[in-house]
């Protein structure tokens, strides 16, 4: 069996990993020249990071807000209508190929349409971020409600208990751990998903990252457009730890703790 | 709800006087298309007293317990049961609740607040000294103390019948009989009605006030016995009357399954 490491050296070496790539590509750059437009050195984007920290910030706020709102509406969305799917053969039937369809909308088409219905505000980004989240924690969480133990059920109806309650006190919990794992997968797509919406444009000083890396881009300060994908890639780290750890709170049964008698 | 041929009566709970037998079943068949699992099987226990059920595998035997449970109907025949509280062989403690709140579950089910609930399962854990273990999860707790819990919370819904489906099966030799110990002490400080599914014809033998062998497939009853060896929580393997009581049983399987051997050549 694999022994598990300690917190501080599981940190320690998840720090060393990127560490260790940036250290390559640093090498990289500068021994090969690189043209600095075509692929600006680390410590290029880290300048940028550094004098550009106002512009970033006020974008990252933008893209952040649309990220977690769309992971929100897609957490709320998508295990609703796992449940409504597990529960209903009918809506199961109806919507199943439809959730797998929408899947594979490319963006571009998607955003003008959602953008001439609500506007060039957060409106039609939260939406993308959410239909782009909503598959796996639909997928997830349907899977979980149609793997709960069969036996479970059929006590609680010895117990008298009614559906709903059977949904409260043995799916719902079962299910839990598997939907924040599907929205721990979720949330690593959500920023490119941000960034795709955002291309379909903005209102003036609403922009987002994924409007700055496209502006950096056309202004060949690709340091700034590195620096803007550095913040998102920090921040689906951060957000993804944010999930395992709510799963751990709100599922404590889900992680078997070592050494519990078997 | 609409059975095939059957009928089945849950009895309300509280029992009245016409009600006093716990459980009456009368020419139980059970089918599963083309095969016939139950052929005529009655069935009777009294009140506060144990019957265990044995067979051959795949007679019949859950199939029988889950129809007094209410999760299958006969094909034909009548069951009247009061209702009744399953203890499955696998403990089924629900991983996310704790050991109080899983024996407070049937009473939550059953309408009952969470604070009543929980002092009612707490009264019962304290009462078989498990109180420390009242706030531990199931994956916490070792198979024994799991099946503890499962027992307790068959006990809390105050059902008068108690169906036992191999409580100890999934257990080592040495838990098993500490807990078939436990659980006859429990039985005697809050007695009730017990029917016990088994394969272990010691187990029968030890628990049972009276023993329901069935035949092979499709089962029928095919002896009744009674074991006369005082109450259970005294009862050891080695009693002259549990010895008596094993030889029969075995007698009475080898016997059926020999008639099924000459029957299938």
């Amino acid at each position: 069996m694999r022994r598990p490491l300690h917190p501080a050296v599981r940190v320690a070496l998840g720090v060393l990993g990127p560490l260790l790539l940036l250290a390559a590509w640093q090498a990289y750059v500068r021994l090969a020249d690189v043209d600095p437009i075509l692929l600006p050195a680390p410590t290029d984007v880290a300048a940028s990071l550094v004098d550009d920290r106002s512009l970033l910030w006020d974008a990252f706020v933008v893209t952040g807000q649309e990220v977690l709102l769309g992971l929100a509406t897609a957490l709320v969305l998508g295990a609703g209508l796992a449940i409504l799917m597990h529960l209903s053969a009918i809506v199961r039937a109806m919507l199943g190929p439809l959730v797998i369809g929408i899947q594979a909308v490319p963006i571009p088409v998607l955003a003008p349409v959602l953008v001439f219905w609500l506007g060039f505000g957060v409106g039609p980004k939260i939406v993308i971020v959410a239909i782009i989240c909503f598959f796996p924690v639909v997928i997830n969480t349907l899977d979980a409600l149609d793997r709960v133990d069969p036996d479970l059920g059929r006590l609680l109806q010895t117990m008298g208990a009614s559906r709903r309650q059977r949904l409260r006190w043995v799916e719902l919990p079962a299910a839990l751990p598997a939907a924040l794992s599907g929205a721990k997968v979720a949330v690593a797509i959500a920023g490119i998903a941000a960034v795709f919406a955002e291309y379909a444009g903005a209102e003036q000083g609403s922009e987002g990252l994924g409007l700055l890396i496209n502006s950096a881009r056309f202004s060949l300060a690709t340091d700034r457009a590195f620096a803007a994908v550095f913040i998102l890639a920090v921040f689906a780290v951060l957000t993804t730890g944010a999930l395992a750890l709510a799963q751990r709170l709100l599922a404590p049964w889900a992680h078997r703790r070592p050494g519990a008698p078997r | 709800m609409g059975y095939p041929g059957g009928s089945v009566r849950v009895q309300s709970p509280p029992s009245g006087p016409a009600a006093a037998r716990p459980l009456t079943a009368r020419g139980i068949v059970r089918r599963f298309g083309d095969l016939a699992v139950l052929d005529g099987v009655d069935l009777d226990v009294a009140p506060h007293e144990t019957v265990a059920l044995v067979g051959p595998s795949g007679c019949g035997k859950s199939t029988l317990l889950e129809m007094v449970c209410g999760l299958q109907a006969p094909d034909a025949g009548t069951l009247d049961a009061a209702p009744a509280a399953l203890m499955p062989q696998r403990d089924l403690l629900l991983p996310w609740l704790d050991a109080r709140d899983n024996v407070a579950l049937p009473l939550r089910l059953a309408g009952s607040g969470r604070r009543e609930a929980r002092a009612a399962a707490d009264a019962l854990l304290d009462r078989v000294e498990l109180g420390r273990f009242a706030r531990s999860r199931p994956d916490e707790l070792s198979g024994g103390m799991r099946q503890r819990v499962s027992f307790l919370r068959a006990l809390a819904t105050e059902r008068e019948l108690l169906c036992l489906d191999e409580p100890f099966g999934a257990l080592d030799a040495i838990t098993r009989e500490e807990l078939r110990h436990w659980l006859a002490e429990r039985l005697e400080e809050r007695p009730r009605s017990v029917l016990l599914v088994t394969h272990d014809v010691e187990e029968a033998a030890l628990l049972g006030d009276r023993v329901i062998v069935l035949g092979p497939r499709p089962a029928g009853v095919v002896a009744r016995i009674s074991v006369d060896a005082g109450p259970a929580r005294r009862r050891e393997a080695t009693d002259p009357a549990v010895v008596d009581a094993r030889r029969r049983i075995h007698d009475a399987l080898r016997t059926a399954m020999r008639g099924d051997e000459v029957a299938a050549t």
